[in-house]
């Protein structure tokens, strides 16, 4: 049987093992994985459904082998360990050329081209491009990859994000070619039949094509709220917001309170000093249809949506 | 006392600036009792035997190879096929092969008698040619029925048959790097780079480079070491896996092997912090002839491969920047990790670039972790220029320094990698010196045949294959070469309270020479005969079986 092989790297800290991590818990077909280095897989015990040798299966039906110093040899093993595998991903190393792994990898038979893919640090890219020991490195890996997936998009301010977005397309990376980490993994890693990334799909409109990538709305205050609604509202807010922070009058405490919200994590901190009060919040299309919930006592702004600059 | 031994000398050269020339010596359970004229040892006289064996010869203290591999033991397994005359540790002479139709015979000649087996050869060294380069034909004419692959004298290029192409499927259609073709694009059998040399391994049999490590090809290395004056050396990546130590303890413990060994664990062989524990569970086991607790770091690759990081402007031929194999951020990490377990650090910097962000990497590591005397060393350092010598003394680092290299590839690094101004700087012995850079001088061996004279003459006269002088400046004293080839290498080893010179309570390990090396014409120090070596004591003529 022909099985797809594909090539996942990224320099260091680009977040490869945590994308292994997130296909093996969720692949909606069982895929084979081979990584570097098999202590650094986060593998919930519960769900191994055996361990022989050096290749480990799951329950959802996926199998992980590490690669040791032979690339060939492990993909041998995984192949016979799980024979219903018709995808496997391998991790490069975070100095290697995943393509030049991809390469010797499908000398391996009844192999098929899969895609490289090269996990992209949006906090690091910046730094590394001027880094005059890593940038020829950094862009030797993405020179030839296929496809782009962006992490830590969620923890980094808009301005990074878009920063990291126009360095690839200076690379020659397309939009159609970047992918979110999380959310848009199984597009990415899909077979290359016009699978494209959000960035592609929802964005390239008008003269500036990213223009709208992102949008940022700015909600001034003008009504005290407690800090219990303020807590449930910002619970419920829709996935695509980004980042949230200003600063908010409560009306159950003496100081205005700093929030702080980038993807999942959240601080809610006594603001110092007395600085205007509202709300900026940064996130991707579409732009949700936000309710303020007067009854919590903010006052309705109108939003006022405007492209990141 | 019944095993005390006179030995009376020509002349003993003991390094030991105190006393830097002796003619008598006296030796007991393996180390020096005595040493200077008959007035010094006169009062151990009684009951010594005289062994006078030495009275004609020339002694030193025996030479410490800093940086070999054992693998050059187990090579000779398998068919040299080198441009230069080499010796096998049978003492045999190889003759170079001068031409590809000379390699064609000679791989023919060599051939298993299994007609399945594949032949593997080693040492080639095509950059002396003239003419056009081997091709899939030249090694289809040895074998189309069976591999054929031959290793170039570099460890980073590979030439190989059609079956070999085939067995681990490369097609004419293949999209592959370091698949070298012709002008017509064809496919011409030269394969580069790790990855593909090491599925041709993989695929069709393991050479001297991907076996494991035996007690028979230390015992064969021993006897190259012995030809060579070497009684210390170093198997400078080691997988400390069971075999290997085995190996080396089977070898230790045997009195007849004229060697002390020092292997370095490679730190790829061990994920997170597990050398540190492999490290700890094998410090029990060293002794008088096998010292552990070095580790080996790989940063780049070659310069002559166009692996090496170069700093700006990079390759003199415009070739694109070499690889790391460590990255910066992580060689700052494996520093500490390995730092701050106490072990020695051994660190493979081809390039200037990789000598500076090894040098970065460790003021910050030192900066939060001082030791005195860590003697940590940049292993072949072949870049750096004044300024950064002058960082690197003030880290108190050690470097050892690849002087052969400038004979076998200075012509190389003139014409393509480094051009004709910073190849004058190549192993910069001078300008490290001159900074108080601890140095030693070494051939990596199997990369270069293992000859400490030969190394020595190398950084005196640095002189390159075609007769070029690279560096007149750099150059070093018959003395300064001589002591890096003795006790600077045992310093870098953090032996040099045990060996490297010839005083009162170190290991009665010799050199036993012909000529003396200070007063040949330093031309002729390559030919000062080796006549075989003393380690603890126990002589071993050069040819002796080990």
């Amino acid at each position: 049987m022909t099985v797809a092989l594909d090539v996942l790297g990224g320099f260091l800290g680009a977040g490869k093992t945590a994308t292994i991590n997130r296909l093996l818990s969720s692949a909606p077909v069982p895929i084979g994985v081979i990584v570097n280095d098999f202590g650094a897989v986060n593998v919930d015990e519960a769900l191994i459904a055996q361990a022989g040798g050096d290749v480990v299966g799951l329950t959802n039906g996926c199998v992980c082998c590490a690669v040791g110093d032979d690339l060939g040899g492990a993909i041998g093993r995984l192949r016979q360990a799980a024979p219903a595998v018709t995808r496997i991903v391998v991790e490069a190393s975070g100095v290697g050329d995943p393509r030049r792994i991809a390469q010797i990898a499908r000398l391996e038979r009844d192999l098929a081209h899969g895609l490289v893919i090269v996990a992209v640090n949006v906090r690091d890219l910046a730094g590394q491009l001027a880094d005059p020991y890593l940038a020829d490195t950094v862009q030797r890996q993405l020179a030839r990859a296929d496809r782009c997936l962006l992490t830590h998009a969620d923890v980094v301010p808009a301005a990074r994000l878009r920063q990291a977005v126009a360095l690839l397309e200076r690379l020659g990376i397309g939009p159609e070619r970047m992918f979110l980490a999380g959310e848009e993994d199984q597009a990415c890693f899909a077979p290359a039949s016009g699978a494209s990334g959000r960035f592609s799909a929802e964005a390239v409109t008008g003269d500036a094509p990213h223009a709208d990538l992102f949008w940022r709305r700015h909600w001034p205050q003008a009504r005290r709220v407690t800090r219990a609604a303020l807590e449930a509202w910002l619970g419920g807010l829709p996935e695509q917001i980004l980042r949230i922070k200003g600063i908010v009058s409560v009306a159950d405490h003496d100081h205005p309170v700093l929030v702080q919200r980038a993807g999942a994590a959240q601080t809610l901190a006594e603001a110092p000093g007395t600085q205007p009060c509202g709300l900026v919040a940064i996130g991707r299309p579409p732009l949700p249809d936000l309710t303020w919930p007067d009854t919590t006592g903010f006052d309705v702004a109108i939003p006022t949506g405007e492209p990141v600059r | 006392m019944s095993d005390r031994t006179l030995i009376v000398a020509r002349r003993i050269h003991t390094m030991n600036p105190a006393a830097p020339v002796a003619t008598h010596l006296i030796h007991r359970e393996g180390r020096i009792e005595a040493i200077g004229d008959l007035e010094a040892v006169a009062p151990f006289l009684d009951g010594a035997m005289r062994d006078d064996r030495f009275a004609d010869a020339i002694l030193l203290p025996g030479f410490v190879e800093g940086h070999s591999h054992f693998a050059e033991g187990i090579a000779w397994r398998f068919p040299y096929v080198g441009f230069f005359d080499r010796n096998a540790p049978d003492g045999r002479v190889h003759k170079g092969l001068k031409t590809i139709a000379e390699v064609v015979a000679g791989l023919r000649a060599s051939a298993p008698a299994d007609a399945a087996a594949p032949i593997l050869a080693w040492g080639f060294d095509p950059i002396y040619f003239d003419g056009p380069r081997m091709t899939l034909a030249d090694l289809d004419a040895v074998a189309t029925d069976r591999p054929v692959a031959v290793t170039h004298a570099s460890g980073h290029t590979m030439n190989v048959n059609s079956a070999v192409l085939e067995l681990i499927g490369i097609t004419e259609a293949a999209e592959l790097d370091g698949l070298q073709r012709d002008a017509d694009g064809r496919i011409t059998g030269e394969l580069m780079g790790p990855e593909l040399i090491g599925r041709v391994r993989r695929m069709i049999g393991a050479d001297a480079f991907a076996m494991g490590l035996d007690a028979d090809g230390i015992r064969s290395f021993a006897s190259l070491a012995c030809r060579a004056g070497v009684t210390t050396a170093t198997d400078l990546v080691a997988d400390f896996s069971e075999g290997s130590i085995e190996a080396y303890q089977q070898v230790a413990q045997d009195d007849d092997v004229p060697l002390r060994m020092v292997p370095a664990l490679g730190f790829f062989f061990y994920p997170g912090d597990s050398g540190v524990r492999r490290l700890a569970e094998l410090r029990a086991l060293a002794g008088p002839k096998l010292h552990l607790g070095m580790v080996k770091l790989v940063v780049d690759g070659s310069i002559q491969g166009f692996t090496a990081r170069l700093r700006w402007p990079g390759y003199h031929n415009g070739a694109p920047n070499g690889l790391w194999y460590i990255a910066p951020a992580q060689l700052e990490a494996l520093i500490e990790l390995y730092h701050c377990a106490g072990a020695h650090l051994h660190i493979h910097t081809n390039g200037d670039e990789a000598s500076e962000a090894t040098v970065a990497a460790m003021e910050r590591v030192l900066a939060r972790h001082p030791r005195p005397d860590h003697r940590h060393t940049l292993q072949h350092c072949q870049m750096p220029d004044a300024a950064l010598y002058r960082r690197i003394a003030a880290l108190g680092l050690c470097c050892n320094l690849f002087s052969n290299h400038i004979y076998y590839w200075g012509d190389e690094h003139v014409a393509k990698t480094m051009g004709p101004t910073r190849a004058q700087r190549l192993s910069a012995a001078r300008t490290a010196t001159m900074y108080g850079v601890p140095i030693a001088l070494h051939s990596d061996a199997p990369v270069t045949p293992l000859g400490p004279l030969f190394t020595a003459w190398c950084a005196v006269m640095r002189r390159t294959a075609s007769g070029r002088v690279l560096g007149e400046n750099e150059r070093l004293t018959v003395a300064e070469a001589l002591r890096a080839v003795t006790l600077g290498a045992a310093y870098t080893l953090k032996l040099d309270h045990l060996i490297g010179s010839l005083e009162i309570g170190k290991y009665a390990d010799f050199a036993v020479l012909e000529h003396d090396p200070f007063e040949v014409d330093p031309e002729d120090l390559p030919k000062v005969g080796v006549r075989g070596t003393v380690v603890g004591g126990r002589y071993a003529a050069a040819g002796s079986p080990a």
